[in-house]
């Protein structure tokens, strides 16, 4: 069997990347529903339909992602400068505050003011570590075109 | 009253997410710490 870097099967990290596809479908459909929306009605639809995406993010993280962190960093002969340690450590960072905001919103505790502002923010980072982790998968999995001058990468 | 219930309710809340997650980052860095160490 062929594994990964983290010593983590290809076949959890493609169902991990699957998950996180449905997630962002989830994502987006919650996201418009809170940006058109004008009644108590659709803001219910709004907070219910994010709410399950942050629920299959939070599996996806603590069966896929957070294994694979454990693996890769607890290897006493870990590649700590390379390209995908980099692009990992920048995933974990953009993408933790995410989902602690996120998991915030979901048992109800909102800022009280610049509420807005706030969910704009959390849309951002969610937005950005979908992008880093698809870049990261598809380093994982060495299908980025290589950079000479990169090793690692 | 129920105000005061509800915020109180919204507190405690509040603290045991952000416990959950310094337990769930303690946890990861001791496994990772062990891990390090022992493998």
């Amino acid at each position: 069997m062929v594994f990964l870097h983290a010593g983590t099967s290809p076949i959890v990290s493609q169902t991990v990347m699957s998950a996180m596809f449905v997630s962002l479908g989830i994502f987006l459909v919650g996201m418009g529903f809170g940006y058109v929306t004008k009644n108590e009605e659709g803001l219910f639809q709004h907070r219910w339909i994010l709410s399950s995406a942050v629920a299959l993010t939070l599996c996806a993280i603590f069966f896929g992602m957070l294994p694979s962190l454990i693996r890769y960093y607890g290897d006493t002969d870990v590649e700590f400068y390379s390209a995908l340690s980099a692009v990992t450590i920048l995933h974990a960072f953009v993408s933790a505050p995410a989902i602690i905001i996120a998991s915030y919103y979901v048992f109800g505790v909102l800022p009280k003011k610049d509420l807005k502002k706030w969910m704009r923010l959390t849309a951002v980072l969610w937005i950005a570590s979908f992008a880093i982790g698809v870049f990261l998968f598809l380093q994982m999995f060495g299908l980025l075109p290589s950079i000479p001058s990169m090793p690692g990468m | 009253m129920a105000e005061q219930n509800f915020e109180k309710s919204k507190n405690v809340r509040k603290w045991l997410i952000t416990a959950s997650w310094i337990g769930t980052a303690v946890v990861v860095i001791a496994l990772i710490i062990v891990l390090h160490f022992s493998l």
